[in-house]
């Protein structure tokens, strides 16, 4: 900071600006992943308007083609610490959103993510949930939970490979996610691998020659 | 020799389930106590530290604020940062011990001071608390110090970034502060390109380090972004942020060190000092109770007893691209700040007074 940030209009109150970065994704792509902003709702609604049915249906449990005026606001308008979304953009299309909500007055909150088709198996999930836990853990959050439909098998492969300890409980096609975020040695080994593959170049592309 | 200055926050300023807790500094204590010192070991008590010592790096009006709300019971400062009632006498006391270390250390003229007290203080501004920092105590020292005529290096190895210490020094030509940290991470400032104001070119230095980043690579940080800055700037003291999160062990942070590596750390910071008997380190944060223990054991052991540290030191995570990268962008930001200050000088005719400037700048 040095001197107090000035913040650009429609940045609100408390935006964390140092969760925002640029990784590379799987493709070699360089992604920029940043906290939500109450002015990306049309950005949002552009992006599930794209997904394909399979996609919404994992998210949501249902075939929601629309999201409702009230959903995008309690989407994009979140508080920093206890509701987060974290949306992933290649120039300026947002290719995924993940958020977490803290359970009332616990330290466990729910997680959930959602990764445009083009753009799945590129370790934009992983990218997000690592994001998403370094956040919340600031905040004194240390469990996620989530619920994915039991035939989802990339995120539940996701959650697999992460390297938290996960437990999951199956009822009724539904399975129940539930790990504690403590950087326990097996996660903090492999974040470091993905870290390796994230910042690949970057720091050096965009910032021209010395 | 090595000289203890406090405890202080072993019972007070508790939280509760809060990570950062009085039991700290029993474990940092427990560390001194392995290294078996016998008569190298020299503890002086703390004593509160003045309000004129106070007002050098805090606004009054916060001091006022602080002690008031303490006084009254205290409650949250923000979501991380509590305040009891003990909170204001610990804080004082806290922010004192430094100021009693350095005469410590001036009257005996060798060995190194490490300051054991709690709440820390690296968050703190100069008009607010923050971060589970209510004092800057390292500021606090560092500015009476300059007040003496002295140049201080402040080398900040926290996993968290000195925001605090940053913002208190921004303008300040005779305080080089050296910061290394995860990034992204907590409070989200430290960017290479943050190099103090236009009075205090390149005394801003700050190397941040991805999630995973092992010892090595911060030691390339110390090598090749802050050992040339330290040695153009030429400090009188070497004052340590010395917080043992970056250690793999914490449960607030993702860098991958072991206490082997606070050593090589400590040795690498000890060599930055000119003079022997000009060195201070200040506990900040570390949040897992036997790598906290360990690491002031291995950090301490390498200034004094030269003893070898409980872990071995780890080498190959990722962030070498990184401080590489950090070392470009600090320079290209020097450079350019400093043409806008040559811009606006040859506009002002008579230059009477130039700032010093000149660290690490054209290489």
């Amino acid at each position: 900071m040095g001197r107090d940030t000035e913040l650009a209009a429609g940045v609100p109150e408390g935006y964390p600006r140092g969760a925002e970065r640029d990784v590379r994704i799987g493709n070699g792509e360089v992604v920029h992943i940043r906290p939500i902003r109450a002015d990306d709702a049309a950005m949002l609604m552009a992006f599930h308007a794209t997904l394909s049915p399979e996609s919404v249906y994992f998210r949501f449990f249902n075939f929601h083609a629309e999201l409702t005026a009230h959903e995008v606001q309690h989407f994009t308008e979140v508080d920093y610490k206890d509701r987060l979304a974290l949306v992933v953009l290649v120039g300026s299309r947002m290719v995924a959103v993940g958020r977490y909500d803290r359970l009332g007055g616990t330290d466990e909150a729910e997680v959930a993510f959602l990764v445009h088709d083009d753009y799945q198996d590129l370790g934009i999930g992983t990218l997000l949930a690592d994001e998403l836990a370094r956040a919340a853990r600031t905040h004194g959050i240390r469990v996620f939970q989530a619920e994915t439909l039991s035939h989802n098998a990339a995120m539940l492969e996701m959650f697999r490979r992460i390297g938290f300890p996960v437990e999951t409980h199956y009822e009724d096609g539904v399975v129940a996610v539930r790990f504690s975020i403590d950087p326990v040695p097996a996660y903090r080994e492999a974040l470091a691998r993905r870290e390796s593959a994230r910042l690949a170049g970057i720091g050096e592309e965009s910032k021209g020659s010395c | 020799m090595l000289i203890l200055a406090g405890p202080v926050g072993e019972r007070e300023h508790d939280g509760g389930s809060h990570p950062e807790r009085p039991a700290r500094i029993r474990a940092a204590l427990d560390g001194v106590s392995d290294l078996r010192l016998g008569s190298d070991l020299v503890t002086v008590a703390a004593r509160p530290a003045q309000r004129d010592d106070l007002l050098r790096v805090h606004d009054g009006e916060y001091l006022d604020e602080l002690e008031s709300f303490s006084r009254r019971g205290g409650g949250a400062l923000d979501a991380d940062t509590y305040v009891t009632d003990t909170s204001w006498d610990a804080a004082v006391r806290a922010a004192g011990a430094g100021l009693v270390a350095i005469e410590a250390l001036e009257s005996s003229g060798e060995g190194a001071a490490f300051v054991v007290v709690r709440p820390p203080g690296h968050h703190a501004q100069r008009d607010r608390g923050m971060g589970f920092c209510l004092l800057n105590n390292v500021a606090v020292a560092a500015a009476a110090l300059v007040a003496k005529g002295a140049r201080v290096l402040i080398v900040d190895w926290d996993v968290h970034h000195g925001n605090g210490t940053q913002e208190i020094f921004w303008d300040e030509p005779d305080v080089l502060y050296v910061s290394t940290h995860q990034w992204p991470l907590y409070p989200g400032t430290g960017r290479p390109e943050e190099i103090g104001g236009l009075d205090a070119i390149g005394t801003t230095l700050n190397v941040p380090v991805p999630p995973g980043a092992t010892g090595d690579v911060l030691l390339q940080a110390m090598d090749e972004v802050a050992a040339p800055a330290v040695e153009a700037f030429g400090p009188d003291w070497v004052l340590v942020s010395c917080g043992f999160d970056a250690h793999r062990a914490d449960p607030l942070a993702e860098l991958a060190l072991t206490s082997g590596d606070f050593a090589a750390l400590a040795r690498r910071t000890a060599a930055f000092a000119r003079s022997p008997g000009r060195l201070v380190l200040f506990l900040e944060g570390g949040y897992d109770l036997q790598a906290l223990r360990q690491s002031t054991a291995a950090t301490l052991g390498a200034l004094v007893g030269d003893l070898p540290p409980p872990e071995p030191p780890t080498f190959g995570g990722p962030g070498s691209e990184a401080v590489r990268s950090a070392a470009r962008d600090r320079r290209r930001a020097i450079e350019e700040l400093s043409d806008r200050l040559l811009a606006v000088d040859s506009l002002d005719a008579p230059v009477t007074e130039r700032p010093r400037w000149g660290l690490g700048g054209a290489r």
